[in-house]
């Protein structure tokens, strides 16, 4: 094993740290325990905010191609987020399970390498959070911007001449009057009521 | 050849004595690695325990058993490892705070020079 020589005095110094370490195992597995617990219910915490994010409304209100944007961007953003808190919590809290032997150059060396997972895994953490919550963001504007409001008063209106769909505007013995949803949305559309054969609320058309 | 017997006039100094070949056994179990043989120095009896554990847990799942390191881990954790005099002599001189109780002497094991009961 090819080690950097170390002085003698710091040497004995790791050791002794060692020997410190020895008889204070129960406390620090007591503090690992504890900032895990405290990660988890932060996690679970985290969980239920984004369960209970449903954009404007809800996300099945939203258009078919949006329905399936937002939702990707939801899923993405939830998973990045449960693996950066997961990474926080290793970072501050040690990896469950490990062992090294605490004694002089085998401590040194256990702790250079975790001083370098622990910058790893903190800026990892930093840079999943920071995306997750840009996916979270995109995705609420995604709802928000295409949430159609929910129309009132849509039927669908079968005549002899074909069917068609719109928001009811008025209903006489000698016509019914339509007003489209899609194409030209401020131009009435006005059916013979003789034609009509059927009127059935919608809720899109 | 016969063994020194233990200089308890010696007083206790900080002495890094570098590599030497002092015959050592060495045993294993889950909880660690143990190393005895005669200090170089002042020629006690030395034992030192190289303890396994936090840094993290003692594992995290409770069925899950540590296994005591393999020949081959011991012989490099034995070799990679600096020894201290643990005679347990009150040495005169000691100071009043001691982590290895003995004549203060520091020390590397050359390879192979060890032996695994």
């Amino acid at each position: 094993m090819n080690q950097r020589p170390l002085s003698p005095g710091l040497v004995r110094r790791w050791t002794e740290l060692g020997r410190e370490l020895e008889f204070s195992q129960l406390e620090l597995l007591r503090k690992q325990a504890e900032g895990w617990r405290n990660g988890l219910i932060g996690l679970t915490a985290l969980i239920t905010v984004l369960a209970a994010l449903k954009g404007r409304d809800d996300l099945s209100k939203l258009p078919s191609p949006w329905q399936t944007v937002a939702s990707s961007l939801l899923g993405t953003a939830f998973l990045l987020l449960v693996v950066g808190t997961l990474l926080a919590v290793r970072a501050s809290f040690g990896k469950p399970g490990e062992e090294t032997f605490i004694y002089g150059r085998s401590l040194r060396s256990w702790t250079l390498t975790e001083v370098g997972r622990v910058r790893r895994a903190i800026y990892l953490s930093v840079t999943a959070f920071a995306l997750g919550m840009t996916l979270v963001a995109a995705a609420v504007g995604v709802s928000w911007t295409h949430t159609e409001d929910p129309a009132t008063d849509l039927v669908k209106v079968a005549t002899t001449t074909g069917d068609f769909c719109g928001q009811l505007v008025s209903y006489a013995p000698s016509n019914v009057t339509l007003l489209p949803t899609t194409g030209d949305t401020t131009k009435p559309l006005v059916l013979r009521t003789a034609d009509v054969r059927k009127i059935t609320p919608a809720t899109a058309c | 050849m016969s063994t020194p017997s233990h200089q308890h006039d010696l007083e206790y100094q900080q002495v890094p004595l570098g590599a030497v070949d002092t015959p050592f056994q060495v045993s294993a179990d889950a909880e660690g690695v143990t190393v005895t043989g005669s200090c170089p120095r002042c020629h006690g009896h030395s034992t030192t325990t190289i303890p396994r554990g936090m840094a993290g847990t003692k594992g995290l799942f409770p069925w899950s058993k540590a296994k005591p390191p393999s020949e081959a881990e011991q012989a490099a954790l034995v070799v990679s490892e600096t020894f201290f005099c643990e005679c347990g002599f009150a040495h005169a001189d000691q100071p009043e705070i001691l982590f290895f109780v003995g004549c203060g002497a520091q020390w590397e094991l050359k390879p192979n020079s060890g032996s695994t009961p």
